[in-house]
């Protein structure tokens, strides 16, 4: 039981933080009709400045904001510089697009910081664990849990109550017609960014807080989970998103901590096979967006 | 004083020219309807005026002030709004927070404004938390204009309001119009139901092919034959 309850919360850890990337690509997705593959390399920003700030001295509680300041500018200038032209192309452009800038950053990262991985110091605190009802669970596998919880909460909070957060929402139903109520275009997308990047430098600083290194392709499996857990919560639908990332952290802790030692090469494989098997049977995913197939910009 | 000028419009998409060398002018407090049957251009004319369709030609004066090529988003704040056609609220978003977002250009004014709309239409104070996409069509269309007038436009573009409703709903929204009209709003009404469009506007224009082919007062087009005749295809 107590084996249960620690990879349980082993689970909602990862599926956390794949949910907080999985809403970063559904927002800018429900936006533009984009799916970012750059998103993992904001994470990979993201860690680099926790490196760097590490390097220069500053204790990671202070680097942290710092990180996902990071990720956030990154994520803008992403848009400015290379989303931008291509808004009005074809989602197949928009897809290349983002893989070019994904491949980019990691070459230069590879050239200009280092192949290998970079250490990251973590503060005591978050490595040490403290025992809760008998069972013992890491620090931070709490602040992973409790941080991105919150994280969904300011983020719904933002989207429901504030007028900005209900236009960003109306401009991913219609975007003409929120044009039309004024709702900037340019705004709306770069807001978007910037969203998705706080996501995306959250989501790094935990996945960080969990390994405790950098390397150039950081971010490019977490986003390809994220991804799965996009498409199988529902593409463009940010309850999906949420539900498809703690599934995915689900499959993947528990086939891990239950498949036999013979069978563990093959857990990926098994758990993309339950993941086929979910959407055999709901082909929009667990949690669909309300507007599927409409006309985007 | 004229809102509205158009002068020479052409809409083209692509190779197809939808609309060619259209003049009309809306003076401040009428109420103008372009009628005319099922692709005359009517629709396209509306949209050019406000960029979400390419007007290749010609010349679009808002309150004295060219504003053909000025992206969409900006005209709502200079006090032109369109209430689309098919309704197109935000599905997916509470009678209100619709409301919230067509008040987005001048979010001061919202609440008041808000309260404005539920005492004009008290069916969607009812619903004011319901999705919009479980409205009904009537309900939808109210919604539609509601969130229009939330910008607080000097000129209200209402594009084919009476469009898939029942008999009933239909007269209903043109008690609406008529409401809005006596309130003094400015309105551009776009309509393929002639007989009662021309019961709530001050004057007409008739389109066919993408041309103008006749204009008057409400009465005159009712007592003449040109109506018919562009409906029957006679241009």
């Amino acid at each position: 039981m107590d084996f249960f309850l620690q990879q349980f919360v082993n689970a909602v850890a990862l599926g956390g933080t794949y949910a907080l990337l999985a809403l970063g690509l559904a927002i800018v997705f429900s936006i533009m009709g984009l799916i970012n593959f750059a998103h993992g390399e904001l994470m990979t920003i993201s860690g680099y400045a926790l490196f760097f700030c590490g390097l220069a001295g500053l204790p990671f509680l202070a680097a942290a904001p710092l990180a996902v300041l990071a990720a956030v500018v990154a994520a803008l200038l992403m848009e400015r510089i290379a989303f931008r032209p291509v808004r009005n192309a074809s989602g197949a452009t928009m897809l290349v697009t983002s893989f070019a800038v994904a491949i980019i950053l990691q070459t230069l990262f590879q050239n200009l910081i280092a192949a290998r991985p970079r250490p990251v110091a973590l503060p005591d605190a978050l490595t040490r664990t403290v025992e809760i009802g008998g069972f013992l669970v890491g620090v931070n596998k709490i602040a992973a849990i409790v941080v991105a919880f919150a994280m969904m909460a300011v983020l719904n909070l933002f989207l429901k109550r504030t007028a900005t957060g209900i236009a960003m929402r109306a401009a991913a139903q219609d975007f003409a017609v929120a044009r039309l109520m004024g709702v900037k275009a340019d705004r709306v997308i770069a807001g978007a960014f910037a969203l998705s990047g706080l996501l995306a430098g959250v989501a790094a600083v935990l996945w960080v807080s969990q390994r405790a290194s950098v390397d150039p392709f950081m971010g490019f499996v977490p986003v390809l989970k994220a991804f799965i857990a996009s498409i199988l919560g529902g593409l463009g639908s940010l309850t999906g998103a949420v539900a498809g990332g703690m599934a995915l952290g689900f499959i993947e802790i528990f086939l891990t901590a239950y498949l036999p030692p013979e069978w563990q090469e093959f857990k990926e494989p098994i758990g993309l096979a339950l993941v086929i098997a979910v959407l055999l049977m709901r082909p929009n995913g667990l949690l669909p967006a309300a507007n599927v197939g409409t006309e985007k910009v | 004083m004229t809102v509205l000028e158009v002068e020479g419009l052409e809409v083209a998409y692509g190779a197809v020219v939808a609309v060619r060398g259209v003049d009309l002018a809306v003076a401040a407090g009428e109420a103008v309807a372009l009628v005319g049957a099922n692709g005359a251009g009517k629709s396209s004319t509306l949209n050019a005026v406000v960029g979400l369709a390419p007007a290749t030609a010609g010349r679009i004066r808002f309150k004295g002030d060219e504003i053909r090529g000025v992206p969409t988003e900006r005209l709502v704040r200079r006090g032109l709004t369109l209430s689309p056609e098919g309704r197109r609220v935000f599905p997916g978003l509470t009678v209100e927070e619709n409301l919230v977002v067509g008040g987005y250009a001048r979010r001061r004014a919202a609440a008041r404004t808000a309260a404005e709309m539920y005492s004009l239409f008290p069916i969607l104070a009812e619903r004011r938390r319901q999705l919009a996409g479980t409205l009904s069509g009537g309900q939808q269309q109210m919604l539609a204009i509601a969130r229009a007038l939330m910008s607080g436009p000097e000129l209200l573009l209402l594009d084919e309001p009476s469009l898939g409703l029942a008999p009933q709903i239909v007269e209903q929204i043109f008690d609406l119009v008529a409401t809005l009209r006596g309130r003094g709003v400015t309105m551009l009404l776009v309509e393929q139901n002639v007989a009662m469009a021309l019961d709530v506007v001050d004057r007409a224009y008739v389109m066919a092919q993408g041309r103008i082919v006749g204009s008057g007062t409400a009465a005159e087009l009712r007592a003449s034959d040109l109506v018919a005749a562009a409906y029957l295809g006679a241009h």
